[in-house]
């Protein structure tokens, strides 16, 4: 230890000058910039300038400097025929340059930090700018390593700079672009571990291709060239590392589907799919509608060539759509690529898809269902809706009288419901009324819009919503109270395909867990279902923690499917579909799903699930998959 | 366990393409002063650099009081060592080397360094930088000596040094620590200045050691055979080269007495004058610098 600290010393004095006069610049740049500003600019502006510069060019110039001349002159003859007599070995000698280096850079970084007045921008920073300030950060101290390293492996300062630089600028420079992407949209590759990864194998790189080529240049061993090569690729490892989880995310990138996020202005329903998956490859362009029998037809064909994020990556260009099945197998499509004009398709998957239509008016435009299905759009404030018919000709716009959004949703429902019909409310809010029938509610409802029937298997029943309480009208006249909580179908209550009805609320908890790296508490949100079966069966309060616990789910995240008697399906998180006894949630049986894409903007991806009669479509990292209820998986795409 | 303070077996060395060691053979008993005789490229700043541990041996074994070159450096503890070209950091002062060089060697003596210092004239605050060639040459000794080591290794001690200098550090420190006991092997090319101290000379040639001559052998057994020969020199022999001579008279050196009364025998040279061989011609001999008979 005492070698080390006098090796240290000495590298010390061997490098003052040159550190000397880097921390003499630093410290005065800013009166200096004070002083020697144009007249016209404000101080504030001269002092930021010489911090940018600072920020921006000097540190890591200064990083390169310092390292570079470091490391060529512990290569040097001079310092070999000086310090090699001594009683330490050559890893001494170099790891004492190394530490003194680091800590004159922390001088360094300690001196622009105060001339910043010990305060650091890091609180106004986005997340996007902070993985930039972190990655400043990870360069800085890559190019002090790296530029004593290299400078040393090529016995040459300016040779070893530059070589450095340009290493570690690829290294960061393919790690930002793909950790940018990440943040705005998937995690394709999983960026934590590469980064770890590389700055490991930056460390080991260094160290072990410092004690290679300390056994070459210092002590001449044997079979140098091998040991050479083997150094350079130490070195060069942190760049292949980067530059390989590049073309790994690219190569995974163009096989990522995710389901069409629907950009219906009509917020307060949940669209049936039918039996089809809309879904889409973000980083190819390309549009697919698939049954679960694994026919496609193709939307829109893959872009060829692209735009590429920061000239390394492809562009991820995301749409938006949705899919109306119709009666007889086929189905109307509406989408907007990359949000520009909608398209309006009809067709089936078989048979294919062509266009009906084309939207260039309005940005709000979506679906509407019912026996004769339309389409609803918002043009300056006004709402206008055409009926769905295939062949040629323009669509028929008819402006509708409906001027707040409850007008607008009172439209729908009604268009929706078809010739089952709506049920509307009293004036005072206290009686359904649905053709000549008429329901006492025990609590006037606030929302007076009409309501749509649910078809269970005694009729046509009306779930109402009433101060914090929901009721159940039932055909044969009688009103339950169904739950001590609010539900407001296609607001907070939805339907499965197989027409089982269900909410949930939150249950919040804090839970300590505890484990090798002792106790944590984490916070932990757990749906509680509420279900109204087809056979008209209500459950109430129904949790389902220990296949929660299984996916490692947290936040609540998990739908019911289907219903089938007394066995529920739940799709827990995206991550597993799970089958559950209604009389003892415990017992249940889960199937893994396929693994989808993280996604780093979750107001563009909705879950990647998508329920059907006969199963679940998947949109995974790698294609769109089918899963049965008895968990029977195969891939469609 | 070993008695002698160096060992070195079956060494062997390339770089590159170029072999310079090809398993030399070589050891060192305490207190013994070895020369290391050869010429330029021969391998001996080579074979110095591998029992310092600064260059690793491709093959073969080298131990110095227990020790093995293993790249830690710990040998060079052991080991007092004046290179050929000895070089300072120069914005230290002579003081601020010799006290930077203590804190590496535990059996550093401060005071010694400082009193040789003043015996050989050296001024402790003096920059490094701008000392004279001598001036550091004495520095490369003081460092050299001051730790104590059982071993010192000398690479041309006396190279680029004028009279005075090399009479200071030969007549006053090198007699002083082969009187002291210390192990020194040297390397010089100017041997005869050395002649007085050396136990035993060994020629390095074709990276091995050709020859291992005693001192005794060297002084007593080396001789100059001068001779008037009618029809020219004889046939060769061992140990016999020509030294010179001019017309019908011929001189000639003879290493060893066998040699010399082998050619006394030769009726030739019933005249001849036979004088001692002087120690600077008898290793100019050795080295193969005259030519052989």
């Amino acid at each position: 230890m005492t070698n080390l600290i006098n090796l240290m010393e000495l590298n010390f004095r061997k490098s003052r000058l040159s550190f000397g006069v880097l921390l003499l610049a630093i410290l005065s740049s800013v009166p200096l910039s004070m002083v020697l500003k144009a007249k016209a600019m404000p101080l504030s502006d001269a002092v930021g300038l010489a911090l940018i510069f600072w920020a921006i060019v000097g540190i890591p110039l200064s990083a390169l400097a310092l390292s570079a001349i470091s490391g060529a002159e512990a290569a040097s003859e001079s310092a070999r025929n000086i310090e090699q007599v001594l009683p330490v070995s050559q890893g001494k000698f170099l790891s004492a340059a190394l530490i003194v280096l680091l800590l004159q850079m922390a001088g360094l970084l300690l001196a622009a930090y105060a001339t910043m007045g010990f305060t650091l921008p890091t609180e106004k920073l986005d997340p996007v700018a902070m993985q930039a300030y972190q990655f400043y950060l990870y360069a800085a101290a890559s190019l002090t390593i790296y530029g004593f390293t290299v400078s040393y492996a090529l016995r040459n300062a300016v040779a070893g700079a530059a070589l450095s630089a340009g290493a570690v600028l690829v290294t960061v420079y393919t790690l930002g672009t793909m950790s940018i992407l990440e943040n705005l949209t998937y995690e394709i590759v999983s960026l934590t571990p590469l980064k770890l990864a590389v700055a490991a194998l930056v460390l080991a790189g260094v160290a072990g291709s410092l004690k290679l080529l300390s056994g070459v240049y210092a002590r001449r061993e044997r079979l140098a060239a091998v040991k050479l090569t083997a150094a350079a690729l130490l070195l060069a490892s942190p760049v292949l590392a980067s530059v390989t989880g590049l073309a790994l995310m690219n190569y995974r990138a163009r096989r990522v589907t995710a389901p069409l996020s629907s950009y219906s202005f009509l917020n307060f329903r949940e669209r049936e799919t039918g039996e089809f998956m809309l879904a889409q490859q973000p980083f190819t362009g390309r549009l697919i509608v698939v049954d679960a029998d694994g026919d496609r037809a193709v939307i829109e064909p893959e872009i060829p060539g692209g735009t590429r994020f920061g000239g390394l990556f492809q562009e991820p260009n995301f749409s938006e759509g949705e899919i109306l099945p119709v009666p007889g197998g086929g189905a109307w499509i509406l989408y907007s690529k990359f949000r520009k004009e909608h398209k309006l398709l009809c067709g089936s998957v078989k048979g294919g898809f062509v266009q009906r239509a084309a939207i260039n008016d309005a940005w709000q435009v979506t679906l509407v269902g019912g026996e004769k299905p339309g389409v609803i759009k918002s043009l300056d404030g006004k709402i206008f809706y055409a009926t769905l018919t295939p062949g040629k000709g323009e669509l028929k716009w008819e402006k509708i009288p409906a001027k707040s959004p409850e007008e607008v949703q009172a439209f729908v429902t009604r268009k929706e419901a078809g010739a089952a019909g709506t049920a509307r409310f009293s004036a005072d809010g206290r009686t359904l009324i649905y053709k000549d029938r008429r329901w006492p509610v025990p609590w006037a409802v606030g929302t007076k819009s009409p309501l749509a029937g649910l078809k269970l298997d005694d009729g046509l029943n009306f779930i109402v919503p009433a101060r914090s309480s929901t009721y159940l009208c039932r055909p044969d006249g009688r009103t339950e109270t169904l739950w001590p909580e609010y539900f407001r179908l296609g607001q907070n209550f939805y339907l499965t395909p197989d027409g089982t009805a269900w909410g949930t609320t939150l249950s919040h908890s804090r839970i300590t867990e505890f484990s090798l790296l002792g106790r944590s508490l984490y916070d932990f949100d757990e749906p509680v279902f509420y279900i109204l079966t087809r056979e008209g069966k209500a459950l109430s309060g129904l949790q389902i923690h220990s296949a929660l616990k299984k996916a490692g789910e947290k936040n609540g995240r998990a739908g019911l499917l289907k219903a089938e008697g007394d066995t529920l399906w739940f799709n827990v998180g995206d991550k597993y579909l799970v089958r559950v006894s209604a009389a003892d949630t415990d017992d249940f049986k889960s199937w893994k799903l396929p693994a989808s894409v993280w996604e780093g903007n979750h107001s563009l991806s909705p879950s990647n699930v998508s329920a059907s009669r006969r199963g679940i479509f998947i949109a995974a990292e790698d294609g769109v998959y089918f899963m049965d209820w008895e968990g029977k998986l195969k891939k469609l795409v | 366990m070993n008695k002698n303070i160096l060992e070195i077996k079956d060494l062997r060395k390339a770089f590159g393409r170029r072999e310079v060691l090809k398993g030399l053979s070589l050891s060192c008993a305490p207190g013994e002063v070895i020369g290391i005789l050869g010429r330029n490229g021969t391998g001996k700043t080579t074979l110095f650099n591998i029992l310092l541990d600064l260059t690793a041996a491709d093959s073969g074994g080298v131990e110095i009081l227990g020790l093995k070159p293993d790249g830690s450096g710990k040998l060079r503890g052991l080991i007092g060592y004046v290179p050929e070209k000895p070089a300072f950091h120069p914005f230290m002062t002579v003081r601020e080397v010799l006290e930077f060089r203590a804190a590496f060697f535990p059996l550093w003596n401060m005071g010694k360094a400082e009193e040789l210092c003043r015996k050989l004239e050296l001024d402790l605050a003096a920059k490094t930088g701008r000392l004279s060639k001598g001036g550091i040459a004495k520095l490369a000794w003081i460092a050299a000596v001051a730790h104590n080591p059982a071993l010192l290794l000398l690479d041309e001690p006396t190279s680029g040094l004028d009279y005075l200098v090399r009479d200071h550090i030969l007549s006053g420190l090198i007699s002083e620590l082969a009187e002291g006991g210390k192990s020194i092997i040297v390397s010089n090319h100017r041997m005869g200045e050395m002649g007085g101290i050396l136990d035993r000379v060994c020629l390095l040639k074709d990276g091995v050691i050709k020859a291992d001559y005693t001192a005794e052998f060297v002084k007593t057994e080396a001789f100059r055979v001068s001779a008037r020969l009618e029809g020219g020199l004889p046939e060769a022999g061992p140990g016999v080269s020509a030294l010179g001579g001019s017309g019908p008279l011929a001189e000639l050196a003879v290493l060893g007495r066998a040699n010399l009364e082998r050619l006394k025998a030769d009726p030739r040279f019933g005249q001849a004058e036979i004088s001692p061989l002087d120690l600077d011609a008898a290793f100019k001999v050795m080295l193969g610098e005259r030519e052989a008979l």
